[in-house]
């Protein structure tokens, strides 16, 4: 892990070394991702009334709510989004051969291979928000929460790059599917955006057992604000950072398995 | 370092050869003969339908990422590099990858660089380079390090001769350091002056594994003969020729050596008319291919 972060640190200083030339595009790319995700959070501040709530959730705490999805989603994205993502063209292209010829694991080699350097405008505005919401909470949080909060945080990266690869994981079964995974992927996991609350008992079990989008967010937050009324959601509240840690080994087991179907190394 | 026995994979059937350490060995046959499938399976990239490969004596496609190391491939058909990077951290990725420490890297890519002639653009985005300028840096990926196993499909198409030459040299010190090349090419001239043994496949046999000149007896055993002649036309009569042209008091004629000797000949022509010189081609790899692909359409 510490050689990881080493030479992770290494390569993002190679990288923007490297990209120095391209300034322009990038604060463009970091600008225009920072505006779209600001327009959201304007939306609760909109939908709330400023002052009001949606189901028992403030402005506030719907930043914190859809702060814990976005933060976590872009961290993830500048580690493996891109490359995830274009799984698909790198098998097209034959890229993904020569990668699996080089004495580094694939999924290594991914973080590796590009940067996310778009997302840093999205983690830029998540920690204002954020940081604006735990300021406008009267209730300070206890040492307790600090700790939990960073689980959580670590807990949704880990789910959200075990999404991001099992996304890219099924260009090894399938081609073209790319729009049809994007809808089922993350057409659910928007639902996320709003307490969980709000919807009927199915969705809230499929966002739950099924795909667990709720344990990067909902769960989170819930204990975070203190609004748990049940013993149930106290126990998914606490077992979020570790669902994403199996959520994670379930998506490389998967990732593996479409290598090994790709190679054909199983016939 | 590398050995196949009786393997099957695709178009290719019952291919058995062993290539030792320092050698370099050209693959050629027509389009569809199973040159790139053999270049993928001796990289653990494909696994075989019947038969083994090892390399380095180990299953290749079990053991890939430990062989990987050792081993350098380029497909002239895939792009080494993401459109978006440059050449230079795509350099520093790769020596990361294959653990060269700093200064060795700095070292070597200087070198490279240099040689090839890449370091003028290396820090331009690669989607803004021409083919030719990125397959000068994308060949150089391949001399990079210490490799035991240099895999070649097609790899100085699209490049211009100087760089070739270059790359050719390279090569050669590779091979002089003990490493093993495979060269899948249709450039046949480069192929004779880069290899020690000549692998033909034909419709996924392998027709022949061996030194070259054994190879261009048996399979094109054609020479052209081209004399100046002064006097009158020399009669043909009915020899056992394969074609022959005249212009002015200049004759070129292509001949089976099997059929017809040289001596044969020679003299034949002396006797018919005054010859002032004579020249004597012998056949050339390129022939080999040429014959197959005749072979082919009967």
């Amino acid at each position: 892990m510490k050689e990881f972060l080493s030479t992770y640190w290494a390569y993002i200083k190679t990288f923007f070394k490297a990209r120095a030339e391209y300034r322009t595009s990038f604060f463009l790319g970091m600008l225009a991702n920072f505006y779209c995700y600001f327009i959201t959070y304007v939306s609760y501040w909109v939908l709330t009334n400023g002052a009001g709530t949606i189901a028992g959730w403030d402005f506030s705490d719907l930043s914190i709510l859809y702060g814990l999805s976005l933060l976590t989603y872009s961290i993830s994205g500048t580690l493996i989004w891109y490359t995830a993502y274009h799984l698909e063209d790198l098998i097209i292209s034959g890229q993904l051969d020569i990668m699996l010829i080089r004495p580094q694991g694939l999924i290594r080699q991914m973080i590796f291979q590009r940067f996310g350097d778009t997302f840093l405008g999205q983690i830029a505005v998540t920690v204002i928000f954020l940081c604006g919401a735990f300021v406008l909470r009267t209730d300070g949080l206890s040492w307790c929460m600090v700790l939990y909060l960073i689980l959580a945080v670590i807990g949704g990266i880990f789910l959200q790059i075990g999404s991001m690869i099992l996304f890219g994981a099924f260009s090894f079964w399938t081609m073209k599917t790319g729009e049809l995974i994007n809808v089922v992927f993350y057409g659910l996991r928007d639902m996320t955006k709003y307490p969980l609350l709000i919807y009927p008992r199915a969705v809230r079990m499929i966002l739950t057992f099924v795909l667990p989008w709720s344990f990067i967010n909902y769960y989170p937050a819930v204990l975070i604000t203190g609004k748990s009324t049940s013993a149930a959601e106290l126990i998914l509240g606490i077992a979020a950072p570790f669902v994403g840690v199996v959520w994670f080994l379930f998506a490389i087991w998967i990732f593996r398995l479409g290598i090994r179907r790709y190679t054909g190394a199983g016939s | 370092m590398l050995s196949f026995e009786h393997v099957s994979k695709f178009v290719l059937s019952d291919i058995s050869l062993h290539i030792p350490a320092g050698v370099v060995v050209g693959v050629i046959g027509v389009s569809g003969s199973g040159k790139t499938t053999l270049l993928r399976l001796a990289c653990g990239l494909l696994q075989c339908e019947q038969g083994s490969v090892r390399t380095f004596l180990v299953n290749p496609v079990r053991y890939r990422r430990q062989i990987a190391p050792d081993i350098r491939v380029f497909f002239s058909e895939v792009s080494v590099f993401p459109e978006d990077s440059t050449i230079l951290y795509e350099f520093q990725r790769l020596g990361r990858i294959y653990r060269m420490d700093e200064d060795e890297f700095k070292k070597t890519y200087r070198y490279l660089s240099g040689l090839l002639q890449f370091g003028a653009y290396e820090r331009i985005q690669i989607r803004q380079l021409s083919l030719g300028q990125r397959r000068r840096a994308e060949l150089a990926t391949v001399l990079l390090g210490k490799a035991r196993l240099i895999l070649l499909d097609e790899p100085t198409s699209g490049l211009d001769e100087q760089a070739r030459k270059v790359f050719r040299e390279q090569l050669k010190r590779k091979k002089e350091s003990g490493t093993s090349v495979l060269l899948a090419s249709h450039n046949m001239a480069e192929t004779e002056q880069l290899c020690d043994r000549i692998v033909l496949l034909d419709g996924g046999r392998l027709l022949y594994y061996g030194e070259e000149d054994r190879l261009l007896r048996k399979y094109a055993p054609v020479h052209e003969l081209e004399i100046l002649f002064q006097g009158r036309l020399p009669d043909m009569e009915d020899l056992p020729l394969l074609r022959y042209s005249i212009a002015q008091n200049r004759m070129r004629i292509r001949y089976h050596s099997d059929i017809i000797s040289t001596a044969e000949l020679v003299s034949h022509l002396m006797r018919r008319t005054a010859v002032v010189q004579i020249n004597i081609a012998g056949p050339e790899l390129e022939d080999v291919v040429l014959c197959r692909k005749e072979g082919m359409k009967q």
